[in-house]
Order: C-alpha cells, then sequence, then structure tokens
C-alpha cells in the first residue's frame, strides 16, 4: 500500500476508535432507593380516650404523633433538576423508587432528593395552591449509590413533616383527605368510578371564608392552615359535598338565609334544601372516622375534640323535640346515621351500607319536580322557587325506594327533618 | 446573603389570596341554562353564589383575624396586632396562647399564655402580640391559638402567621410565601 493511502487508512482507523471512545463515554447508572415518609399529626376530631371509641378510625393515640404520609406520589429528583424515577408511598409512608440516569464514564450519579406534591397515589385528588399550581415537599439531597438493586436497596431515611412544636398544616390537609377516601369514599362503587382528579386547593380565604366545594368544576377550596386541622367539619365535609355531587348532578342550595342567620351551624334553623345538603356533606365525611358500630359518634368544627353535645348519634325523639329542631342540619345527619349505624337497633330498624346512600342520590330523576334534582329551582333554572326541595324527606323517599325498607320510625325519632 | 435577601432581590412574587378564580357558574354547567346568581348572605356581607358552589360552611364561633399590615419594623415594642370576633349571641371568655417557632420548628421564645378575658357577644377585642426581642434574619412563624366559652358552649381558632426579618424589618408573609420560601416544606 502507498504511504499515503498508509496514512489516510489510518487516520480512519484512529477516527473510528476516538468515536467509539467517545461515545461509550456517557454510561448509564441506575439503582434502587427506599425510604419512609412522615408527618406530625395535629389533626382534631379524634375520638378521645375519655369516651367509647369502638368502630372509630381515627382516635386519640393517633394524634401529636408522627405518622405516616400515606398514598401518596414520591419522586426521585436530580439535583438541578430532571426527575430520575418514581413511585407511591404505602400505608406505612414506605417507598421504593428504581431510579436511571446517564453519567459521563467514570462519573458518579450525583446527588437527588425526594419530592412529593400531594398527589394521591391513584388520582382521587392532589392538594393545589390557591392559583391551581403545586406545592413541594422536599428532603435534603443525599448522594445517589450506582449499581443498588431490589434486594440490596439504598435506604434514605425516615424523613418527617412537621414537629410538635411546628405541625406542617398541608401535611396535615393532604392526610385528612387521605382519610376521608381510605376510610368512606372508598366504600362506595360509585365513587371508586367517578371520585378522580379532584383538586383540593389551599389556601384561599377570600373566595371562600370557610371553604367551600364546586361538585362540576371538582375543586375544593380550604380557607386557611387553621381549616386544616379541622378535618371533619373542612376538607372531609368538602369532599362529601364533591361526592354528592358526583352521585347526582344538581345546582347548589344557594339560600343560607332562613330566619334571618348568616351561614349555617349544626343547631341553625334553615330552609331544608340547605340543611339535606349540609347534613349529607356532614354524614358522609363524619363516616371518616366514625363507622358503623360507633356508639358515640361526634361531628363539629374543632381543632381539638368535639364535645359530647355535638353527637350525632343521641336524638331527642319523637314527642320532645324543641321548637324548629326539625330545620337543624343536626336533625337530618342524625336521621341519616340512624339509616347507617348499627347502634340502638330497637328504635332504629335500618342498617344500611355507605354505599347505599350514594345510590339513593342517584335515585332523584332530572329536572325541578317534586322529588327530582333540581327541585329548589323553578323549571328553566334560573331562580329558587322551592327552598324547601330536595329535602331529607325527599331523600327518603328514595331510600326507602332503592332498599325497599320504611325508614318511618328514624324519620320520627330524629324530630322529622322538615322537607316537602 | 441569608436566604430571606436572596429571595426578595429576585423579586419573587407574593402568593396573594386574593385572585381571581375561574370556576364560576358559568363553568360549573355544560348543559344548563344560564343560571341567575342568587345573592345571599355570607358572614357581614351579601354575595352573590354561582350554581354550582357549595359554601357557607360551618362559621367558628370564635375567630382571630390577622394584622392586616405587609411588615413590622424589628426592635423595641414590635408587635402583631390581631383581634378576636366573638360570634357567640353572649359575652366569652378568651384566652389565648403563643408561641414562636424558627422554620425548622425550633423554639425561638418560650410558649406564653395570656390572662382571660371577656369579650362581649358579637363584638370584637385587640391581641396584641410582642415579638421576641433580637430577632435575627431568616424566617419564624408565630401560632396564636385562642379558646373560647361562652355559656355551656366552647370554640377555638388559630392563626399561623410566617414572618420574613430582613433588615430590621418582619414581612408578613401569606400561607404560601411562608411554604414557598422557608424551609417549612422540607421533611428532615
Amino acid at each position: 500500500m502507498k504511504t499515503r493511502t498508509k496514512e489516510a487508512v489510518r487516520a480512519l482507523l484512529l477516527g473510528a476508535l476516538a468515536f467509539f471512545t467517545l461515545s461509550t463515554a456517557a454510561e448509564a447508572a441506575s439503582g434502587v432507593v427506599r425510604g419512609r415518609l412522615r408527618f406530625y399529626q395535629n389533626q382534631g376530631n379524634y375520638c378521645p380516650s375519655s369516651r367509647t371509641c369502638t368502630a372509630a378510625r381515627y382516635r386519640q393515640a393517633d394524634y401529636n404523633i408522627n405518622s405516616p404520609v400515606r398514598d401518596v406520589k414520591v419522586y426521585l429528583v436530580a439535583e438541578g433538576g430532571g426527575v430520575l424515577g418514581q413511585g407511591t408511598t404505602n400505608a406505612n409512608g414506605d417507598y421504593q423508587i428504581s431510579w436511571y440516569k446517564f453519567t459521563w464514564w467514570g462519573g458518579s450519579p450525583g446527588r437527588a432528593r425526594i419530592e412529593w406534591y400531594g398527589e394521591h397515589r391513584d388520582g382521587r385528588f392532589a392538594l393545589k395552591t390557591s392559583a391551581g399550581g403545586r406545592w413541594v415537599f422536599w428532603t435534603p439531597y443525599s448522594t445517589l449509590t450506582d449499581g443498588t438493586t431490589a434486594s440490596n436497596r439504598q435506604n434514605l431515611g425516615t424523613r418527617t413533616w412537621g414537629s410538635s412544636s411546628s405541625p406542617n398544616a398541608l401535611a396535615n390537609l393532604y392526610d385528612g383527605a387521605v382519610r376521608m377516601w381510605r376510610d368512606a369514599l372508598n366504600s362506595s362503587n360509585r365513587m371508586r368510578n367517578s371520585f378522580t382528579g379532584v383538586e383540593i386547593r389551599a389556601y384561599d380565604g377570600t373566595t371562600c371564608p370557610t371553604s367551600c366545594a364546586n361538585g362540576a368544576n371538582k375543586r375544593i377550596i380550604i380557607d386557611s392552615s387553621t381549616s386544616a386541622y379541622r378535618p371533619q367539619a373542612r376538607v372531609m365535609h368538602e369532599m362529601g359535598h364533591i361526592a354528592s355531587y358526583l352521585s347526582k348532578a344538581r345546582r347548589a342550595c344557594v339560600d343560607y338565609t332562613f330566619g334571618g342567620n348568616n351561614g349555617w351551624s349544626m343547631t341553625s334553623q334553615e330552609w331544608a334544601c340547605a340543611g339535606f345538603e349540609e347534613a349529607i356533606a356532614t354524614f358522609f365525611g363524619d363516616r371518616a372516622i366514625y363507622w358503623q358500630a360507633s356508639p358515640q359518634p361526634t361531628s363539629c368544627l374543632s381543632s381539638g375534640v368535639c364535645p359530647n353535645s355535638s353527637n350525632v348519634e343521641t336524638s331527642t325523639g319523637s314527642g320532645s323535640c324543641a321548637a324548629g329542631e326539625a330545620r337543624q342540619p343536626i336533625t337530618a345527619v342524625r336521621y341519616l346515621r340512624d339509616l347507617y349505624d348499627s347502634v340502638d337497633e330497637t328504635n332504629d330498624g335500618n342498617r344500611f351500607g355507605y354505599s347505599r346512600f350514594f345510590d339513593a342520590l342517584a335515585r332523584f330523576d332530572n329536572g325541578s319536580g317534586n322529588r327530582a334534582a333540581d327541585e329548589p329551582w323553578n323549571w328553566w333554572g334560573t331562580s329558587l322557587d322551592d327552598r324547601d326541595g330536595r329535602s331529607a324527606r325527599d331523600f327518603r323517599a328514595h331510600i326507602e325506594g332503592l332498599t325497599g325498607s320504611s325508614t318511618s320510625s328514624n324519620y320520627t325519632n330524629n324530630c322529622s327533618p322538615t322537607g316537602d | 446573603m441569608t436566604s430571606v435577601s436572596r429571595m426578595l432581590r429576585r423579586g419573587i412574587p407574593s402568593f396573594t389570596v386574593a385572585m381571581a378564580l375561574s370556576f364560576t357558574g358559568a363553568a360549573a354547567f355544560s348543559t344548563a341554562p344560564t343560571t341567575e346568581v342568587v345573592p345571599v348572605v355570607r358572614g357581614e356581607a351579601v354575595v352573590a353564589l354561582p350554581a354550582a358552589e357549595f359554601g357557607h360552611e360551618l362559621e367558628a364561633k370564635i375567630v382571630l383575624e390577622r394584622d392586616e399590615r405587609d411588615s413590622i419594623a424589628i426592635g423595641a415594642g414590635a408587635e402583631l396586632r390581631l383581634s378576636v370576633k366573638n360570634r357567640f349571641d353572649a359575652e366569652a371568655r378568651v384566652t389565648y396562647a403563643v408561641e414562636f417557632v424558627d422554620e425548622f420548628g425550633f423554639e425561638v421564645d418560650r410558649p406564653a399564655m395570656s390572662d382571660v378575658f371577656v369579650v362581649p357577644a358579637r363584638d370584637s377585642a385587640p391581641v396584641e402580640i410582642e415579638l421576641p426581642p433580637a430577632l435575627e434574619e431568616g424566617f419564624y412563624l408565630a401560632r396564636i391559638t385562642v379558646a373560647a366559652r361562652s355559656g355551656d358552649e366552647s370554640a377555638d381558632d388559630m392563626i399561623e402567621q410566617g414572618l420574613g426579618v430582613v433588615d430590621g424589618e418582619a414581612l408578613l408573609l401569606t400561607d404560601e410565601e411562608w411554604l414557598e420560601w422557608s424551609n417549612a416544606n422540607g421533611g428532615f
């Protein structure tokens, strides 16, 4: 071969060698990490040790301790950006993430941290900022170890959000929503089919001074960090409104001015539509804490323990009802509770499964006629013309139609909630 | 340069709570006819609610209201000026507790509790909270918890007020500013 040809071939070979060397300089690092996420539990409404807490799902022993961040999507995020892998936490707050990252030959995979954003693992709901943005919960960075496997995982440790001196309100809010899903709504096939993609926006006390829910948009607004510690009357109740709406879409009862009062309470007198709407949302939410056999379920707005007077199992009883008691939301709550619970059955006589209540709501026909979903509204849906419509009385007709059981004694024994 | 200074010099926009939300009644029902909003009374104001919104949730009988200022000059006499509103129909006996922690949850001052005082029915009273002396630059949280009793009824409320101390001033942060700017959302 001539010298110039040899030189050309030599250059070509060297070039090829250089090319292959460079192309294999980028490698992939990979591994498996594990860890545990916790938060300091500071939500109120637990069943106190001073009461009988049979069938209570949240008890005093669960309060003010480090608790798992359950059922959340978690991400392994590289320092400088980029998601390397993702996973979910289980009931213990444990996660495992397989990760993969390109590195230069001989380089280390660098550092990464765990981030979570308040997104439920199955897409049931997600925490958002008041503008619909993402909240970021993060951990310090850890140096990743290349080559770890599922049987030899790298432990990133246990990370805790909040402490006894400084609880993290958002983490508590997320837990309240998880509890509502896990211990209440998940019991309904109807909700398993439809309760998805719900946004829980925190915090906006201007638009919703005491929290609110929009069923059509599947959006809840929590007013303030204080409400994060009042799960029963806030996030659980609002999720109850969404669930009620998803069972049967309808126009809201927008008039809460019965008797000239502003807003509502468990013992205020209300138009029957508003009273029932609040009662059904309350009942749905209360079940996240008190199941069927609970002898002393309570329901209130508090970041501590509900008082004995907020017991929703106890009823005044037929013949001794106070004036106006029929219009109080707590009256309708007690009626609903009696249909569900297995307590004091000699007077109650019914024990319907939680899922039946969603099914009964679904039986409301479309339209504004009697027993229909938009009964409080006129035919055109432009104004209210029957503020006592779509009441507990109407619900009674539908659940009796669904179950074939009379609820007359439950109704009258709980001061016959108002309705037409 | 501290984290607070860097944050402020970058001009990170505040996350205000006064924002326009898009979920009005017009967006709520895709198949319903145009629906008149019904003016109702919410709190002390008459507002019009869209037909798809479930609101008017339970109001607390005792309410702490925030200091409306944007910042407080650090120094002798620096204080948070809140108020407590009694929504009971009778006078209430009230007390409150104050805690100050830093962004990592460590106490910066001993917790304090007020004497019991009386607030007339449907009336308000000022709550003045002295800031810890000599706060260094950084992020802090003031947690004020109030408890009230009126007759046989009791109620409670709480405010968490984030503070960003820089250049001799304590900025009063919104909930979102506190969580976004401080280490409060870090898991340790």
